[in-house]
């Protein structure tokens, strides 16, 4: 107790000197929680999108697909796949089919290249993304129906309740049905707005011959965090079926590989961060431990052990740790908050949504509290003050009364 | 002499001004290696989208980039291009003409976008024949030939020497379609070109289309080659062409481009704003120290009369040859990461990742330049003279007497 009412009074000696070493250290520490968090938020919306658009946290695939990227591989008899999976797993979800094709669209007034998605209408209102995209016009309903990104509609120059023709290959054989747009999808990336349209699973079944076949199976769980254990249901529940069955993470191999390699760099950079601070630190404590070396010397020489002033040293570096760490905290989960409540906008600077990874982000990005990976952080900055403080620590450790009063 | 008395104070106190520089050298040379790698992402994303895509100015029909409706063409097309490469402020010009399709193999069909090109005029331009990745670069005559991009090639099962149907809706109304070989697989970074994209001879297109002598689009560079002149550029072709042709520079055709650019800028900033800045605390401290512990003897120097304004300058010296001296190791190691970067690139993932429809290789390589030398140095000296100024003003403030009296 007292070598710590001791250290405590030693930081205010020079209270100027602990002020800059604790603003140093709680500028890195508000700045990486703030980095942390608007990782966290991007990255949590780039994964819903994903799922909500391409997959699922459970997908399930003709066997091949995800290698091959080849849309001829299909899950064959989707309807009994996708009860089968139902059954399989006992956590809450809904499992729904979707089917990408490629393929051409011809109006009155012109073609285009089209990436066009099958969905079921009622489920992905739900729990997929392309309602969220609807613009203008009305969601699916039937089979005739056709929703057209906003610039694919400018392509073709149509306009809601317009007829159009897909054309798409299948089996060597060209397939064809008339569809009447019914709304347009707007997800502000321009790419993906000029080449993507939604259709019904079921148009898309009868663009196959009318066979039960979907591109995928998935599932989307109501408990995120319930996946893995998800997954190994479904891979048990369909093992005499021809699919693969993936985690969200395999099915979205683009984006993770992108989040992993943002992570990675944004890691990177506050790690070095850290490291300049920690040196800053360094200086600090060795500056205020030599300047007591006489202080040091006394006392020693009236019988304080040298581990006893070792540990005082410690201890302050721990203190200053704690406080300066804490106070880092504190602050950066406050500017975190209105970055998470009312979002940054990038807009400005990267167009309304851009893709990454295949997938569409949207700029106006809104931070996420990863308390976590915060703690985690917040512990590495303590570790790294305290680590500053050791090499002193020792060096006082070291030395002889006699000397050490004779110190100028 | 007064930097011999700066540097000479700077070292009365090793080990604390060799770990502050390090500190700084530490953040120069982090600095120097991000932004080496930013500017490498930037090169790629100006290779592709511009270089490649946008050019630095482009002439459509006027009603064209709305409704992107193959109808609306700039015709003439060969007097056109000629006049322009006439031209003394154009570099490169080459004219492209667009037909959406189904492109398909013997099994399998995708729809996608034949891009028409005179093939030399578009080598020229973007050094397509560099990116073929399989076979060999379109002939320089129409002879049918076609070149796919490789996953779409890949996509619909062909390979070099197959017949390609490209089926497409022609400008009369009907849907024409052709037979033509496939002579080679373009890899270009330009994710919708290698994913649903060919190249034909401009003749072929035109013929396939029912588009004589007609483009939809020329793309320009500036004689110069800096894309900085496309606004002169563009307001200088605008006054000879009339109402019906549309010209713009690249900024004006993709506002997302341009200021997607502008962000290389603001990354470099962000880093050297966060990371010295975090090692200008570092400089502060030390500098606050420095002046502290030497109050008597700046006493001194003031009762034999220094003035108050050269005790700032001297602070400010020392902490000017900190900076110089840390930018030095900094620099040293910088340059070796720089080096590396350029050199052997960085292998960022297995495959590759595909950014705003642009292609990043797994191994990206760093990009140096010399603007980006200049801000470190500059923001170096900057971080290290702001984190001094306070302790210097101190300084100049002591009273020589009472900063004698004191120990």
């Amino acid at each position: 107790m007292l070598l710590i009412k001791l250290a405590f009074r030693n930081l205010m000696r020079n209270r100027r000197r602990t002020l800059i070493t604790s603003a140093a250290i709680v500028f890195g520490m508000a700045l990486m929680h703030f980095t942390i968090c608007m990782q966290h938020g991007a990255y949590s919306a780039m994964i819903k999108t994903g799922i909500g658009s391409m997959a699922g946290h459970v997908v399930v695939q003709g066997d091949g697909y995800e290698a091959s990227g080849d849309t001829s591989i299909v899950v064959e008899n989707a309807g009994r796949v996708a009860a089968k999976l139902e059954e399989a797993v006992s956590y809450k979800g809904i499992v729904l089919q979707r089917s990408f094709l490629g393929g051409l669209l011809t109006s009155a007034d012109g073609s285009s290249a089209a990436m066009v998605s099958a969905v079921e209408p009622e489920k992905d209102r739900e729990v997929g993304k392309f309602h969220d995209y609807l613009h203008e016009g009305e969601w699916l309903e039937g089979s005739k129906d056709i929703l057209l990104g906003v610039g694919l509609a400018e392509t073709l120059d149509v306009e809601l309740g317009d007829k159009l023709v897909y054309m798409m290959q299948v089996d060597d054989e060209m397939a064809s049905k008339l569809f009447r747009v019914k709304g347009l999808l707007r997800t502000g990336a321009a790419d993906q707005d000029g080449v993507m349209a939604a259709i019904s699973v079921e148009a898309a079944k009868e663009l196959r011959g009318g066979a039960d076949h979907s591109t995928q199976v998935a599932m989307i769980l109501e408990d995120f965090t319930q996946w893995p254990e998800a997954l190994a249901q479904g891979r048990d529940g369909l093992a005499d079926e021809n699919v693969e069955v993936l985690s969200w993470k395999e099915a979205l191999p683009d984006m993770d590989a992108f989040i992993k390699l943002d992570r990675n760099a944004g890691q990177g950079m506050l790690s070095i961060m850290g490291i300049i601070v920690a040196m800053g630190v360094f200086n600090t404590f060795l500056m205020s431990v030599m300047e007591r070396t006489r202080e040091f010397g006394v006392l020693l020489s009236i019988g304080a052990k040298p581990s006893q002033i070792a540990r005082l040293v410690l201890l302050e570096g721990v203190i200053l740790g704690v406080l300066a760490i804490g106070l880092g905290t504190v602050v950066g989960s406050l500017l975190v908050w209105p970055a998470a409540v009312y979002g940054l906008d990038f807009t400005r600077w990267m167009g309304e949504a851009m893709t990454n990874g295949g997938v569409v982000m949207s700029a106006k990005m809104y931070c996420v509290y990863n308390w976590p990976r915060m703690l985690a952080f917040a512990m590495g900055g303590f570790m790294l003050t305290v680590l500053a403080s050791v090499w002193p620590a020792w060096k006082v450790s070291k030395l002889t009364p006699v000397e050490a009063m004779r110190h100028q | 002499m007064l930097f011999t008395i700066a540097w000479r104070n700077l070292w009365r106190q090793k080990r604390r001004s060799l770990v502050t520089s390090m500190a700084l050298a530490l953040g120069v040379a982090f600095s120097m290696a991000v932004i080496c790698f930013n500017d490498g992402f930037y090169s790629v994303m100006n290779r592709v989208m511009i270089e490649q895509r946008l050019g630095h100015v482009q002439m459509h029909h006027a009603d064209y980039p709305g409704r992107r409706s193959m109808h609306d063409t700039l015709g003439d097309a060969a007097a056109r291009i000629e006049a322009l490469q006439s031209n003394e402020s154009v570099g490169q010009v080459t004219g492209r003409l667009r037909g959406q399709g189904l492109i398909g193999g013997d099994t399998k069909a995708e729809g996608g976008e034949v891009i028409g090109i005179v093939p030399e005029l578009e080598n020229a331009f973007t050094g397509l024949s560099q990116m073929v990745v399989e076979g060999r670069f379109l002939g320089a005559d129409s002879a049918q030939e076609i070149l796919l991009g490789k996953i779409l090639a890949a996509t619909i099962d062909v390979e070099v020497g197959d017949s390609i149907v490209v089926l497409t809706q022609s400008s009369d109304g009907s849907m024409g379609n052709n037979l033509y070989t496939l002579v080679g697989l373009v890899s270009t970074g330009n994710l919708s070109v290698d994913r649903y994209g060919g190249y034909m001879h401009l003749a072929d297109l035109q013929d396939l289309l029912v588009l004589e002598d007609s483009l939809h689009e020329i793309t320009l560079t500036a004689a110069s080659g800096q894309k900085d002149e496309a606004g002169e550029l563009a307001a200088g072709l605008k006054a000879e062409d009339g109402d019906d042709v549309l010209v713009r520079t690249w900024e004006e055709i993709d506002p997302q481009v341009a200021e997607m650019m502008k962000m290389q800028a603001f990354a470099a900033g962000m880093i050297l704003f966060f990371v010295l800045g975090a090692a200008g605390f570092v400089v502060l401290n030390t500098m606050l120290m420095a002046v502290y512990e030497r109050t008597r003897e700046i006493g001194v120097l003031m009762s034999l009369g220094m003035r108050p304004n050269k005790v700032v300058q001297l602070v400010l010296t020392e902490a000017f040859c900190l900076s110089i001296f840390s930018l030095v190791i900094g620099m040293s190691i910088g340059g070796l990461m720089d080096w590396y970067l350029v050199t052997q690139g960085i292998q960022l993932m297995e495959g590759n990742l595909e950014f705003m429809g642009v292609v990043m290789p797994g191994r990206l390589y760093g990009a140096v330049s010399k603007s980006a030398i200049v801000q470190t140095v500059v923001a170096g000296i900057l971080f290290s003279l702001i984190a001094a100024a306070w302790p210097s003003w101190r300084a100049s403030r002591l009273r020589p007497v009472e900063a004698m009296r004191q120990d």
